[in-house]
């Protein structure tokens, strides 16, 4: 906090990440995080979130910005906001159908805020989630032996 | 050395030298070597060409950006780091690695090392492990 130096505001996208590597008492530069790899993060955790089916938005588009590294694209299900010292993030999903949304939001809330803390170092004060569509969960993997039986 | 400061303190002196800035690149480029959580340089694949192309304001292809002032450098480092770690102490060991690196070769003062991470992503899987003997074989001590 006695650090002179101004994060620079939100037109950046970056947050500022204190412990920066010190000599003589005096840091030897800034550490800065870009919106993308925060992007990254939400994504990967939501993801790995049991009764989530997707992002929202077109899978599609959002595959080929990833294929092209644009994390713009990405914004439609992943919004990052800066606020003075700590980030807002939305994300959009779509669960499969059979959850409860309230566990399963407050899950996810609770495991973004973590992921990009631990991470991170940045503070996040809150994690709006938008349920934009639902979804049937694909065929059961454990189905019997009816297809070897039916051979 | 000389007893030379590193503290910010410009010494004029008499016999001056440069070190090209491709040289402070290859110095950052083997000091990062082997850091923990650290994956690669922003900007090495084709793919942010494309990006690029496709109008993303960033150009994220130079990963080490350095500027000198007679004998003072700094450096931005754009990097993406491993899914999981820490980025704060990720990039304060590339400041520290590539600090040293540089103070220590080339005499210059660093006045800046800034780290931009970019990305996070898994680390490449190594998969030359022997057999299961429940012995730890690795051998990598980094000094």
């Amino acid at each position: 906090m006695s650090n002179t130096q101004q994060a620079r505001p939100a037109a950046d996208a970056v947050s500022s990440v204190p412990g920066a590597y010190e000599v003589n008492g005096t840091a030897v530069g800034t550490i800065r995080i870009l919106d993308g790899a925060i992007s990254t993060i939400v994504k990967r955790t939501v993801l790995g979130i049991e009764g989530v089916a997707r992002l929202s938005g077109s899978s599609l588009i959002d595959e080929f910005a990833d294929l092209v590294g644009s994390k713009r694209m990405l914004d439609r299900s992943i919004q990052i906001e800066h606020d003075d010292q700590s980030l807002v993030v939305t994300v959009a999903v779509n669960p499969y159908y059979g959850y409860k949304f309230p566990a399963l939001i407050a899950e996810i809330q609770r495991k973004v805020s973590d992921a990009i803390s631990t991470m991170t170092g940045v503070n996040v004060s809150s994690v709006n989630v938008n349920i934009k569509g639902i979804e049937d969960r694909p065929a059961e993997k454990p189905a019997q032996d009816t297809s070897k039986e039916a051979e | 050395m000389s007893g030379k400061d590193t503290t910010g303190k410009t010494v004029a002196e008499p016999n001056a030298y440069t070190v090209h800035e491709s040289v402070i690149i290859s110095l950052a480029r083997k000091a990062v070597e082997g850091i923990p959580g650290f994956i690669r340089f922003s900007g090495y694949s084709i793919v942010s060409d494309l990006a690029d192309l496709l109008g993303n304001k960033r150009r994220f292809d130079k990963s080490i950006v350095v500027t000198e002032s007679g004998n003072e450098v700094s450096l931005e480092i754009l990097i993406v780091a491993a899914y999981g770690s820490k980025f704060g102490e990720v990039a304060a060991a590339v400041q520290e690695a590539v600090y040293h690196q540089i103070v220590d070769f080339t005499g210059m003062t660093v006045k800046g090392i800034d780290v931009v991470i970019t990305d996070t992503e898994d680390a490449p899987v190594e998969e030359e492990k022997p057999e299961d003997d429940g012995e730890v074989v690795e051998g990598e001590v980094i000094q």
